[in-house]
């Protein structure tokens, strides 16, 4: 049961009568609150709050109720009362002036709180896993310091020697594959684990049990747990798991359990199979990941230590098959959220700024207002009140506006979150489990109660100094003065603070705009891409494969409206899943740390693979149907791996070594490509290799058909489903456009941009409303002045370039700040650009340029509107 | 009639005992301040009624019982409220009194 926030029953505690009344009460305000929570937590939440207030207040100073509190403590709460009544009176009598300043801190407290929420649910909560920080990532180190995946013969030495960790489990990369059992096929990320997974990460399944170990052995029964959320989307939560299979690549096995809801450990997997069914002997075969758990006690240089010992062993031990030189480890936590730490500061650090940005406005508005009513607090200072006692008067008005400011700013951050989860970004992991909880309502108060002191408590400190002497008519000069001090400074904080997100933003703007004008290399209009898994296929041997892939494309060639049809294992918006050294012969015979080859990518395709995907070509030829598979290898590069591998030299007609090709003969490069590039990776990131399929029919059983069309590629959707299923009604197909493809690579930074640009908007709204403000309180302020000097003859336009001048070099003065701060806060954005450097001028001249054509607009409107006027109407309202 | 009974009940308090009366053995706070709503039309803020409540207490215009207590409100105790004799008397003395004060005056108080 959800228990009441422990605060409010704190204040309950010291407020109600002793004994069973208090007991009982709470008790009573216990019960109304579960069944509320039953309905919403949130507003089980601020009912509670309320009633205790409410209650509290009651107990401590209504009328004839039986007593605990001293009367100290009663006098005190009267006048907090009395000042709440007056404060509200006080707000409700400035409707406009009230609107405006809860709405611009509710929007500030809503952006931070929405920020904190994320990074509360992601970088505070802890791992879904119980005690998440005995959880180390281990991986090899090889002897330049970089990391190495584990080989399952020393992962198997680690597991079996050490003694300070508790268990070790190996995981393999996932792979996607296609899952039979459903009403049709589905598509699904499979993750093989070893034995010790699941007490590793002490997860037990929500349904059913986990993997034996027993069936986590070579020979043992053919089992697989589900994902929770792939069991409910493609098995519609089917519970009965009697009789309930899968099959894939041709195995059928066993569903035995369904794991909670949200688990995931570094990637997404659907379904978690059983990895020790299979012998894996070679010992410099890299693939796996270890997580170990900690042994009780134990700490992780202990522990560290000890696997270093057993390290040493084995290269002791298998001098020729080690290329590990010792342990690393890390704690999986700061795997796990290594990289999602950077967009959450970027947010929050916004949201931060936005916040500041209305606390100054709101701050602002106030002080022009304090001077307004410097006398009404000379009045009360004659009458006999105290400094504190104005001083907590001005600061209840303060706390109420925030106090509203904040409740809907709860509600802002709400409905935001709800909509960011609806999004579904996937920015940040675990986003769907994010909630509200109270530290996030902590957060909102806490935010709220320092919003309060950091607007309210200047203008208050100089209301509250306006002493009796100003009592005196006429008294007038110092008031706009002092005000105009602390307008100025509110004034260049807004300018300086709002340049800094306007420029964090238009970077952004800049690095996506280049992004999508860069030459990418490949063409993402126009082309229909079809997954397609031949496992599935009735010939599911290499020559079946082959006539299969042939049969598909003659049939997708003479649909109406395609150009071109071609083959490619991986799209180049997914990460090539293969790769390996290239060395130019002759290859080294052993392993050589000073001839560590060019590490690359290399993708299967077939000849028109270029043609359709607009990948242009360079240098010699792409490949054509000479090159069979009993013709001498032949292979193309692209330009990242062709100017490593041979700087300076003509690629055309070298020889070259594969280590996945290692058995065969050298491969005859034939011609240079493009690189066909992921928006990710920078130019030249990409080093990548092509082989012709026909050349390596092993490789075809994860294909990927590029059909490129004249037309809208979604109206080919269903006429090639048609053609497929026609062809090979076993093969499914996964249908999407390229262009949809490459969004979906681009949704992350979209977001940013989206949450920053509003953010940006926002403050430049809020910066232009808060300079309004004051220029219009000064100006109105000088109105005599104005009046004087112009009906002395002065002339209108030098009065206004007077006021504006000095108006906008205070402005000038915060853009001046802001750009400082922009180019000094630019290494926490290089990480989020592309192509674009944190000091790009066209960037930096921009913003303040918009952020002065803002001012000039709220600076001018005021100027104008007084020095149009009547000078004797002014000096007669005067 | 006891000193106690003497004293004139306010126009509240006289409907907080009313509804304990009419609850019988069902009169908890939380059905004091429905029957209130329900039948006498009258919304209460529920610092009014367990100030009154507490007050009718001290006054011994009216006691309680303490019961076990159930899930929902976490191991919290409830209690019933009993109108007392006293209570009872009070009740009766401010009743006799609007009675009197009304005597004579039917002609204009029943409805027209």
């Amino acid at each position: 049961m959800t228990t009441p926030p422990k605060l409010a029953e704190w204040l309950l505690q010291r407020c109600l009568p002793d004994g069973i009344s208090e007991r009982s009460i709470r008790g009573d305000l216990r019960e109304e609150y579960a069944s509320i929570s039953s309905r919403s937590s949130l507003l089980a939440y601020v009912w509670y709050w309320m009633h205790a207030l409410r209650l509290s207040v009651r107990f401590l100073i209504g009328p004839s109720t039986p007593q605990k509190r001293p009367n100290s403590a009663r006098i005190s709460l009267e006048a907090a009362l009395r000042d709440f009544r007056y404060a509200t009176r006080s707000l409700v009598k400035h409707p406009g002036f009230s609107t405006v300043a809860v709405v611009t801190l509710a929007l500030g407290i809503g952006a931070s709180t929405v920020a904190f929420t994320l990074v509360n649910g992601v970088l505070i909560r802890p791992l879904p896993f119980p005690e998440p920080e005995r959880l180390m990532l281990l991986e090899e180190l090889r002897e330049d310091g970089s990391t190495l995946t584990l080989s399952f013969p020393n992962f198997e030495d680690w597991r079996n020697e050490s003694r300070t960790m508790e268990g070790i489990a190996a995981i393999q990369f996932p792979l996607p594959a296609t899952v039979l059992g459903a009403d049709e096929p589905v598509r699904g990320t499979v993750l093989r684990v070893s034995r010790e997974f699941f007490d590793v990460f002490r997860i037990r399944p929500w349904l059913g049990r986990e993997i034996a170990y027993e069936e986590n052995r070579v020979g043992g029964n053919p089992v697989a747990v589900l994902g929770y959320e792939f069991w409910q989307r493609s098995f519609s939560s089917r519970s009965d798991l009697d009789g309930f299979t899968i099959t894939i690549s041709g195995n059928t096995m066993s569903v035995v359990g369904v794991l909670p809801p949200g688990f995931k450990v570094l990637e997404d997997a659907d379904v978690y199979l059983p990895l020790e069914q299979r012998p894996f002997r070679v010992r410099d075969s890299h693939n796996f990941r270890a997580v170990g758990r900690l042994a009780p006690g134990v700490s992780a240089s202990l522990a560290l230590e000890e696997l270093e010992g057993i390290a040493a062993q084995i290269r002791e031990a298998y001098p020729d098959e080690t290329i590990g030189a010792g342990v690393s480890m890390k704690p999986l936590r700061s795997e796990i959220l290594g990289n999602v730490n950077r967009p959450l500061i970027l947010l929050m650090g916004a949201a931060g700024m936005l916040l500041i940005i209305a606390c100054s406005n709101v701050a602002s508005t106030l002080l022009a207002r304090s001077t307004a009513r410097n006398r009404e607090m000379a009045i009360r200072t004659a009458v006999g009140a105290s400094k504190g006692r104005l001083l907590s008067l001005l600061l209840t008005e303060s706390l109420l506006l925030a106090s509203i400011a904040g409740l809907i700013g709860l509600g802002i951050s709400h409905l935001t979150l709800g909509i960011v989860q609806s999004l579904g970004v996937d920015l940040v992991p675990r986003l769907q489990t994010v909630s509200f909880d109270s530290k996030v309502i902590v957060f909102a108060v806490a935010v709220t109660l320092c919003t309060t002191l950091v607007f309210g408590l200047v203008p208050a400190l100089q209301s509250s100094n306006s002493g009796g002497e100003k009592l005196r008519s006429g008294h007038r000069g110092d008031t706009r003065r002092r005000a105009g001090l602390g307008g100025n400074v509110l004034v260049a904080s807004e300018a300086a603070l709002a340049v800094v997100l306007v420029v964090a933003c238009g970077l952004l703007v800049r690095s996506l705009q280049q992004i999508l004008s860069e030459q990418t290399n490949f063409r993402a209009e126009g082309v229909l891409t079809v997954e397609m898994d031949l496992r599935s296929s009735a010939q599911n041997t290499n020559e079946g494969r082959g006539v299969l892939l042939e049969e598909i494309k003659a049939e997708f060639e003479a649909l109406p409206g395609v150009s071109t049809v071609g083959y490619v294992s991986y799209l180049p918006t997914q990460a090539s899943m293969m790769s390996g050294p290239v060395f130019k012969s002759p290859a080294p015979l052993q392993r050589d740390p000073n001839r560590p080859g060019t590490s690359s990518g290399w993708r299967v395709v077939d000849a028109d693979y270029f043609a359709a995907m607009g990948i242009p070509l360079l240098l010699g030829r792409v490949f054509n149907a000479e090159d069979r598979r009993d013709a001498p290898p032949v292979v193309v590069l692209n330009d990242a791996l062709a100017n490593r591998a041979f700087p300076g030299e003509d690629p055309i007609g070298q020889l070259i070594k594969f280590i996945p090709f290692w058995m065969e003969d050298d491969l005859t490069v034939i011609g240079v490509v493009a690189e066909a590039r992921d928006w990710r990776r920078g130019v030249g990131g990409q080093p990548e290799a092509y082989v012709h399929w026909p050349q390596r029919p092993g490789y075809t059983r994860d294909m990927t058909a590029v059909i490129h069309t004249e037309g809208s590629p979604t109206a080919l959707v269903r006429p090639v489903r048609d053609r497929l299923r026609a062809v090979a009604p076993s093969v499914p197909g996964t249908m999407r456009t390229m262009e949809t493809l490459v969004n979906e690579s681009l949704r992350e930074r979209t977001f940013i941009l989206a949450a920053l640009g509003s953010f940006a908007v926002l403050s430049l709204v809020l910066a232009g409303v808060g300079i309004f403000g004051v220029v219009s309180y000064s100006v109105s302020n000088q109105a005599r002045e104005i009046g004087i000097k112009l009906a002395l003859g002065a002339e209108p336009s030098v009065v206004r370039g007077k006021i504006f001048s000095s108006s906008i070099a205070v402005v000038g003065v915060g853009v001046v700040i802001g750009l400082v701060c922009a180019l000094l806060s630019g290494k926490v954005m290089e990480s989020l650009l592309f192509g674009v450097s944190p000091r790009d001028v066209a960037t930096l001249a921009a913003a303040p340029a918009v952020l002065l054509a803002a001012a000039t607009l709220a600076i001018g409107v005021p100027v104008f509107r007084y020095t149009r006027v009547d000078p004797v109407e002014v000096m007669r309202a005067e | 009639m006891s000193r106690k009974a003497n004293q004139y009940l306010g126009e509240f308090e006289q409907l907080v005992l009313l509804a304990v009366l009419q609850l019988g053995t069902e009169a908890r706070a939380l059905d004091i301040r429905r029957e209130l709503e329900e039948q006498a039309n009258r919304p209460t803020a529920r610092g009014a009624l367990y100030a009154t409540l507490e007050r009718l207490g001290s006054k011994r215009l009216l006691e309680w019982e303490v019961e076990d207590s159930t899930p929902a409100r976490g191991g919290l105790p409830r209690r019933r409220f009993i109108v007392t004799k006293a209570g009872l008397d009070a009740l009766r003395f401010s009743r006799q009194a609007v009675a009197n004060l009304s005597r004579g005056l039917d002609g204009i108080l029943e409805r027209p």
